[in-house]
């Protein structure tokens, strides 16, 4: 039964690696521009679906399809943001309701754009250790979710050590605190806008190329990794960094441990549901500032 | 920050268009005579429901849910449920379908008694996806993803196509024009578009704020449940794709493309919408999902007003 709950923990830590990664990535975009980007989900499909483009050319691995992922998906990204976005830009923040809806119809659009090339059939990808496992004891852990823990972690440190050391990471605190403020001194708002989401979406990117060797790709698998990084900033507080990765992993492994008292497809209710309890109780999140409100 | 529809002026053509439509819609039948097309025309209709049922909750009351899949498939399974395990008419099953899906709008509404926006929208999709879940794996009851289904559809009125385009044609009308009189010709309707656009300022002028928001959240509901129903009894089968939010996406391009804060924008949107893409899937593309993608980004980037804002612009 230890043993079990151990399990449960270490599996929960490896799928809240990847949560806490997309929700600090939604959560950078959301800081910055002030957009519910409903399509973030699909930046990972496309990362995952650039993994599988590599493997059918018969490129496998873990550092070629990421780092082709995240150049892919950073086009993608810098492209809506230009195109889509910036149209809807007032005074340095997205319009609510229109960037909203405007990511609604992204989602929607790219979803289908990739069924429509793919097939709606699952995609394996070859991934280097997907056939290797680490023992300590009796614990087992499978060298493919190792790669993506350390993965989501290399990715994570990195954005956060961008963000607080360089001038561009500055700049776009800056941004994020008071865009008025930081273009009177100096700062073009709309190009911290595009580099903002180009790495949001970046990051989301490496994500699905990350996971894909162990989840398989599907055109409909984006919806679900939205619906998580929603749950994961709203527990840990929209706009909160640190919150973001705590949340993700405590995300992680209560949906992995509720399996140990809800049997198999309730424990999908563990996400939604905590998710309500803390928009009810604590919509400020667990460490989120007060003032995230409204 | 607002989508709150101006104060409508009563054109003098109204009701001569809606004679017009009315004509057009019961003649509809003698031209369309492919059961295929037909099918399609009715599910338009259901979808007219639903996406005037979000207006009314988004448009009116600025108010945004991303739970409308959810209202549908607790419509759609009261209805089941109540006409197969209590054995009574499906008639009576609308309403309570309906009836069912206006209380879960209830209970949806309250967190918007601190919730607002983006937090409130999230709480409705919580919502919306633990039902989903729970329909899916409570296999004694609903019998999970291989759906309920039920064998007599409307009793009393012939087993054809036709007959339920009427029914659904008669139910589609009389939702879209109660919904229209509450939300765009009543004194409610006037106080749920000043709650949307200040609440603290309509709070200070008297208005029960919170009440407002429950009871748009309840018709909203109940209307969106109507369809739920009125879908089971029509397809006869009820799965847990009904409660999916991709059915929630398309309601909000839908009523976005209409043109949100005039109900019949909307309902007139999503007939077109349904229709066109479902031509386009006998036609054989996969690409009618997509198209109504690019239009829903075209139309935030160039008609943020939809359609609606186009005609009344050219007045």
């Amino acid at each position: 039964m230890i043993l079990d709950i151990l399990t449960f923990i270490v599996l929960g830590i490896m799928t809240g690696g990847v949560y806490a990664l997309l929700g600090l990535s939604l959560n950078l975009i959301f800081g910055v521009m002030r957009v519910i980007n409903v399509a973030h989900g699909e930046m990972l499909t496309l990362g995952a679906y650039t993994a599988v483009l590599l493997g059918i050319v018969g490129i496998g691995g873990v550092a070629l399809p990421v780092v082709a992922a995240i150049l892919v998906v950073t086009f993608a990204g810098l492209v809506i943001a230009r195109v889509l976005l910036r149209p809807l830009t007032i005074d340095g923040r997205v319009h609510e309701q229109r960037g909203m809806v405007m990511s609604l119809g992204l989602s929607l659009f790219l979803s289908n754009a990739v069924l429509a090339a793919f097939g709606p059939d699952y995609q394996r990808v070859p991934g280097i250790m997907a056939r290797g496992a680490i023992e300590i004891g009796d614990l087992v852990l499978e060298g493919q979710r190792l790669v993506i823990l350390a993965g989501s972690i290399v990715l994570a440190a990195a954005l956060m050590l961008f963000l607080r050391f360089t001038l561009v990471g500055l700049a776009i605190r800056a941004v994020g605190e008071n865009p008025e403020a930081a273009q009177a001194n100096g700062i073009s708002v709309p190009r911290i806008h595009l580099i903002t989401f180009a790495l949001g979406s970046a990051l989301a990117g490496a994500a699905g190329a990350l996971i894909t060797p162990v989840t398989y790709a599907f055109p409909a698998m984006g919806f679900n990794y939205t619906l998580y990084a929603f749950i994961t900033i709203i527990i840990g507080g929209l706009g909160s960094v640190w919150g973001a990765v705590l949340a993700g992993f405590l995300l992680g492994i209560a949906e992995s441990l509720s399996v140990i008292w809800l049997t198999t497809g309730y424990n999908a209710i563990v996400g939604p549901g905590l998710m309500l309890l803390m928009l009810l109780l604590r919509p400020q999140g667990l460490l989120g500032r007060r003032l995230a409100r409204a | 920050m607002t989508a709150i529809a101006p104060p409508t002026r009563r054109a003098k053509t109204a009701p001569l268009l809606w004679v017009g439509i009315l004509a057009v819609a019961l003649a509809l039948p003698a031209v369309a005579t492919n059961n295929f097309v037909l099918h399609a025309l009715t599910m338009s209709l259901i979808f007219a429901i639903l996406a005037a049922s979000w207006d009314v909750l988004f448009g009116y009351a600025g108010q945004v849910s991303f739970g409308h899949a959810g209202f549908f498939g607790v419509g759609a399974y009261g209805s089941a449920f109540f006409s197969y395990y209590a054995g009574l008419s499906p008639w009576l099953g609308l309403f309570v379908g309906g009836a069912a899906a206006a209380f879960f709008g209830f209970i949806v509404g309250f967190p918007s008694l601190r919730l607002r926006g983006v937090y409130l929208a999230l709480a409705t999709l919580a919502c919306s996806e633990m039902l989903r879940i729970v329909v899916t794996n409570w296999v004694p009851v609903t019998r999970g993803t291989l759906g309920f289904n039920l064998h007599p559809g409307f009793p009393y009125v012939p087993h054809t196509p036709i007959a339920h385009y009427y029914v659904i044609l008669a139910g589609a009308m009389l939702s879209i024009a109660i919904m229209y009189k509450f939300a765009a010709r009543s004194r409610v309707g006037l106080v749920l578009r000043a709650v949307a656009a200040d609440d603290i300022r309509a709070q200070a002028l008297g208005v029960d704020v919170f009440r407002m928001k429950l009871l748009a959240f309840t018709v909203s509901g109940f209307f969106a449940g109507l369809a739920g129903a009125l879908y089971a009894h029509f397809i006869q089968l009820v799965t847990p794709n009904e409660t999916a939010s991709s059915l929630t996406i398309l309601i909000i391009a839908m009523a976005t493309i209409g043109g949100v804060g005039t109900i019949i924008g909307p309902a007139i949107a999503a007939i077109v919408i349904h229709f066109v893409t479902e031509m386009l899937q006998i036609a054989g593309t996969v690409f009618d999902k997509i198209a109504v993608g690019l239009v829903l980004m075209l139309f935030v980037l160039f008609l943020p007003r939809g359609i609606a804002g186009l005609v009344r612009k050219s007045r």
